[in-house]
């Protein structure tokens, strides 16, 4: 019986004890206040230094080019300056030379714009009709009005630039003058074209032969006529030619605009391919049209100062004869007056206009972008890129030369190639395209990050889909349905799983799991939909078992039971994979995917199957679920199992039957999943990465989730259980929403964790950076990107400040996730805050 | 509060024919008083012994409740009042550690017999706790959730059932302008009428409140007490109680446990003015607890 213990008596003396606290406390206090300050306020200044640092690296991209005036000087006469053929800087800005119509070519120095030389490179006879000169090389082509032509090059030597020319070549009739030629030098081929003043347009192969004795070289041309066949109305010879360095398309146009285009892709049988307007604005002229660097692209300028980029693309409803059409790609913010003098930059696709106006723009063509605008007083007559991008030099009508120095680093990145469509040379429309390196050097490396963060979004939303709902429901088992003393044990077991390096998942995603699953595909899908329905099936057995078995059953054998219930779905799956492939899929999955054999029936209708089961679970739960009850209510328990049996049975057959018809007929309004949520199978895809990261993502979600859920008040599951409801009851409608903000933040830091994961989807997702939403296609995350490209990436390059940009975009990307479900858990919160 | 644990019935499997362990420490059960030999009985326990893995918490009780009445079950902490109110409905068996021997017949039925389903034996019972636990729904939805775990869907009984529910609980006037907004946002004192309401909305066969004024202020302990008066009638109540005066206030029957025994049972009256034990005497007058 419990006695009332009497208080101890007061101590003989008392001790005596300051009331005040002491110093060294005091000290203590402060200093670890001031510590733990200190080091909270350098978490925050370091996160928001590096998200600064990022973003400063990043910045620079979206700058312009800035022009420095780097010196003016009078350099020709006015007079001369209208006889230009050509103006070439050397890449150090050392020496300068320009060619004139007479023949005569001036170096000068660059810097002070005194003439060096000036000397003519050709007798005076025959006069030069015709002109031309190769973006790189320095190679030019001249045309003469005796009907000869003689290719040659200039080049800058210490001594200045010489002009080393060939024996003249006879073209067609003697006589008869060269109007236009085109010349160009490739690493395979050297292809001049020339159109003659009566009309002759004649396509020449140059081949050179060395005689071993002697060392000469003879120049052979092999000859092929193409048809000269102006469009109705044009008396008048063409005022461009030009044609690409493959030669196998040459372009003649007009100075009203009219382009024509000859595709000499098989030169026996040359092809007028098309003929179209370059200016279809009345009144309006072509003033300038030359090939963009990489000669794809013909950059038009016309009177009104307009400037397009046209390129061909493949357009079979076009009805051209060779199915490819010129298209106006891009079109460039315009100058105020008549485009007068244009030049390509030897290395990307910037290039410089200039004006009448004496406006001269530095642009860049796929992004439209004007880099940089300087305005003189007097009309541009020529204008120059040097050979490294880093000056522009230009003539005024006065004959006085200008040079600014060019800072542009990043010409090809603003926000719309970065997160627009663009339309890049030879695609067929605008797109998004994630392409930083190639082999060759007129390459125009392809920098939108949208196919990354589609890459990364979808091996997200794959993963998720597999990880949900596996670690939800083993949360919800381990926290409300396991024996509390294999919790723990199975707990810290799943989260061992978390604790497996991404690598070595990753590792084992691309080596073991992709092979097996490329060999199995059918077993492994079937297996997947099987093991829940034979679970499933296995639940309704149970509830006919007899009470006392089920009783002595509960437990291990249960357990054993439904180990084995999943070893026979996978053993099923195994057997009913090659039948199911033959009936469903013609024989072949693989080839049913690609499109070559069945129809879209058997794929509409799996992937209808699960709404479909949904939908008639709901019906049958809103129409039957009732009556049956008050019919089944006090039958034995055995007999109440076996209609519910066949009602499930009865569900999943209708279900079935239903996305079946489903699939009918939407395949009779053309619909096929083939080519968008399925389609070719690659080996390394997005199911094997949504297995592996869904592996990776699953502990997290289930310890979060299951401590959230473990965390429920026991009075609330006291409650239900009071009530009459099963676990399972409990756990559906009282736990699992009151522990909702909890399994919430869970899932989203699976997703943050999916979202940052990297090594497995280098190894797994076979880096292709595409926009597919097939799930047997692979991907190329945002983290991937950075992992694989960092290494080729030049610092302060575009490359390596887009890889930065990835990452900002990889943290902002996190950031909304995160912040989004923190919103969302906190409502969460709140409605379950007052328990 | 004893910890909850998830698997409730693996090792709660009744171990009815162990024999009690500590045979010699039970005293003969008192005789049922006089005027409880004419109540009929809705309840009665038959030589109940629970053991909380080695311990032994209940000691072979013997007593029926009646129907229609009220039953307080009176004592000092820790004597087992709790525990026999959690074994009616079996949410003991949520303890791995439980075993017990004995058995109790809910209007005839057994509840520890191996064939019985404890899902259906909690739909019999209703349980109203010490800590208000409303699910955090709507008030509507509290109430009915006995019937929707039945797949009870139809309006004009789920609607009935919450107006009749409430009205017994006296909440209907002070909820039925808001039913459909959340249960927590009531006071303590309504949530745990709310709690009354929800037991009752299955009309259980007993009725068992677990010291269910406990957590509430004065002013709702008042109201609960009143409506637990109104109650008897309609249902049996057992009710779990430390305060005395709450006993001797709603009870008809009062039952005086020490020490996992059962010491006294008889008309309330007759315990609180002339009990027959004097431990129960000191327990009334205040003399030890």
């Amino acid at each position: 019986m419990p006695t009332l213990t009497e208080p101890p008596p007061p101590a003989a003396s008392p001790r005596a004890y300051r009331r005040t606290t002491s110093p060294a406390v005091r000290l203590v206090d402060k200093f670890t206040t001031a510590l733990i300050t200190t080091g909270g306020l350098m978490v925050i200044v370091a996160v928001i230094g590096i998200l600064v640092y990022l973003v400063s690296v990043v910045l620079p991209l979206f700058r312009g080019a800035t022009l420095t005036a780097a010196g003016r000087y009078p350099l020709l006469t006015p007079d001369r300056v209208n006889q230009l053929w050509t103006l070439q800087l050397d890449e150090h800005q050392h020496r300068g030379f320009i060619l004139d119509r007479q023949g005569k070519l001036a170096v000068f120095d660059v810097a002070t714009g005194k003439i060096l030389s000036d000397e003519p490179i050709l007798p005076a006879t025959p006069a030069i009709t015709a002109f031309t000169r190769t973006l790189r090389g320095g190679y030019i082509g001249l045309g003469f009005a005796d009907g000869t032509i003689r290719l040659g090059r200039i080049r800058f030597t210490d001594a200045g630039a010489e002009a080393v020319l060939e024996d003249p070549l006879t073209i067609g009739k003697k006589d008869v003058p060269v109007h236009r030629l085109d010349y160009k030098v490739s690493d395979r081929r050297e292809v001049v074209t020339v159109l003659k003043a009566d009309g002759e347009l004649v396509w020449d192969e140059v081949t050179r032969r060395e005689n071993i004795l002697t060392g000469k070289i003879t120049t052979k041309l092999a000859k092929h006529d193409l048809p000269y066949q102006p469009p109705a109305g044009h008396t008048n010879l063409p005022d461009y030619l030009l044609q690409n360095s493959q030669g196998d398309q040459v372009f003649l146009a007009w100075r009203d605009g009219t382009v024509q285009r000859y595709d000499l892709r098989t030169i026996d049988r040359p092809l007028i391919a098309e003929t179209t307007d370059f200016t279809p604005e009345p009144g309006i002229e072509l003033t300038n049209l030359q090939f963009m660097f990489g000669d794809q692209s013909l950059i038009a300028g016309d009177s009104a100062g307009s400037v397009t980029a046209w390129f061909r693309v493949h357009r079979p409803e076009a009805g051209t004869a060779d199915q490819y059409r010129l298209v106006p790609a891009h079109k460039l913010e315009a100058h105020t007056g008549p485009i007068t003098a244009t030049d390509m930059s030897t290395r990307d696709k910037c290039f410089v206009t200039g004006s009448t106006t004496g406006d001269i723009w530095l642009r860049h063509m796929t992004s439209k972008r004007v880099l940089s605008r300087v305005t003189l007083e007097k009309s541009i007559r020529a204008t120059h890129l040097t050979p490294k991008g880093d000056a522009i030099f230009a003539l005024d009508s006065a004959g006085h030369a200008h040079r600014w120095a060019v800072h542009n680093p990043h010409p090809e990145t603003t926000w719309q190639t970065i997160f627009g469509k663009v339309w890049y040379e030879g695609y067929d429309h605008p797109d998004y395209t994630w392409q930083s390196s190639s082999g060759n050097d007129d390459f125009e490396p392809k920098f939108s990050l949208i196919p990354l963060v589609f890459g990364t979004l979808k091996a997200t939303v794959y993963s998720m889909l597999f990880a949900v709902p596996i670690a939800l429901l083993a949360a919800i088992y381990t926290s409300q349905f396991l024996d509390k003393r294999l919790r723990m044990p199975i707990k810290s077991t799943v989260e061992t799983m978390a604790s497996l390096p991404s690598v070595v998942l990753g590792f084992i995603a691309a080596l073991v799991l992709a092979p097996i699953v490329e060999n199995r595909l059918l077993q492994v899908l079937a297996t997947f939909l099987l093991i829940p329905v034979v679970v499933l099936l296995g639940g309704y057995l149970w509830q006919m078992l007899p009470r006392h078995v089920t009783l002595r059953w509960e437990g291990w054998p249960k357990f054993a039971l439904l180990l084995a219930g999943v070893f026979v779905a996978v053993l099923v799956g195994r057997v009913i994979s090659s039948p199911l492939e033959a009936w469903l899929f013609s024989g072949d999955f693989k080839a049913w995917l690609d499109g070559r054999v069945g129809t879209a029936i058997p794929g509409i209708a799996t992937l209808a199957w699960p709404v479909c089961l949904a939908v008639v679970w709901y019906a049958q739960h809103k129409i039957i679920t009732n009556r049956l009850n008050q019919t089944l209510a006090g039958r034995s328990r055995v007999v109440v199992g076996v209609i519910e049996l066949g009602k499930l049975l009865a569900i999943l057959a209708a279900a079935t039957a239903l996305a079946w018809i489903t699939g009918m007929i939407l395949t009779q309004f053309g619909m096929d999943p083939r080519g968008s949520l399925v389609g070719t199978y690659v080996q390394r895809n997005t199911l094997v990465v949504g297995f592996v990261m869904g592996f990776a993502v699953i502990p997290i979600i289930y310890t979060i989730s299951e401590d959230a859920l473990s965390s429920v008040p026991e009075q609330l599951k006291s409650a239900s259980l009071g009530c009459g409801a099963t676990q399972w009851q409990t756990a559906v409608r009282v736990i699992v929403p009151v522990a909702m903000s909890g399994i919430f933040s869970a899932i989203m830091i699976g997703l943050g964790r999916a979202v940052g994961e990297t090594m497995i989807v280098v190894m797994a997702a076979g880096n292709t950076p595409l926009m597919d939403v097939n799930i047997f296609n692979g991907l190329r995350a945002l983290s991937a990107n950075i992992a694989v490209e960092l290494p080729e990436a030049v610092k302060d390059g575009t490359l390596y400040r887009m890889l930065f940009l990835a990452a900002v975009s990889l943290f902002v990307m996190t950031f909304a996730l995160n912040t989004v479900a923190e919103i969302i858990r906190q409502r969460f919160r709140k409605r379950a805050f007052q328990l | 509060m004893t910890a909850l644990l998830e698997r409730p019935m693996k090792t709660a499997t009744p171990t009815h024919a162990a024999p009690p362990l500590d045979a010699q420490t039970t005293e003969t059960a008192p005789p049922v008083p006089p005027s409880l030999a004419d109540e009929e009985m809705v309840l009665e326990v038959r030589d109940f012994c629970l053991w909380y893995g080695a311990k032994q918490a209940l000691f072979d009780l013997s007593l029926k409740f009646p129907k229609g009445k009220v039953t307080a079950l009176i004592g000092p902490s820790g004597c087992g009042k709790s525990t026999l109110i959690r074994s009616i409905n079996r949410l003991n068996d949520l303890i791995d550690s439980v075993r017990y021997s004995g058995d109790m017949l809910l209007n005839g039925a057994s509840i520890f017999g191996k064939t019985v389903d404890v899902i259906e034996l909690r739909k019999r019972t209703g349980m109203v706790f010490q800590k208000t636990n409303p699910f955090p729904m709507s008030i509507y939805e509290n109430v009915i959730y006995s019937l929707r775990i039945d797949g009870e869907n139809r309006k004009s009984i789920l609607d009935e059932t919450v107006e009749r529910s409430l009205q017994r609980a006296a909440l209907w006037d002070e909820v039925k302008d808001r039913l459909n907004e959340s249960a927590l946002q009531m006071s303590g004192g309504q949530q745990q009428r709310l709690c009354i309401a929800r037991a009752i909305a299955a009309e259980p066969e007993v009725l068992l409140m677990d010291e269910p004024c406990s957590a509430l202020d004065p002013i709702a302990t008042g109201k609960v007490e009143e409506l637990i008066y109104q109650l008897r009638g309609l249902y049996s109540v057992i009710i779990v109680t430390h305060n005395m005066q709450q006993a001797a206030r709603v009870s008809d029957y009062t039952a005086f446990f020490y020490l996992g025994q059962l010491i006294e049972y008889d008309a309330t009256d007759k315990i609180f003015t002339n009990p027959g034990k004097k431990q129960t005497e000191d327990y009334v007058t205040g003399r030890f607890g």
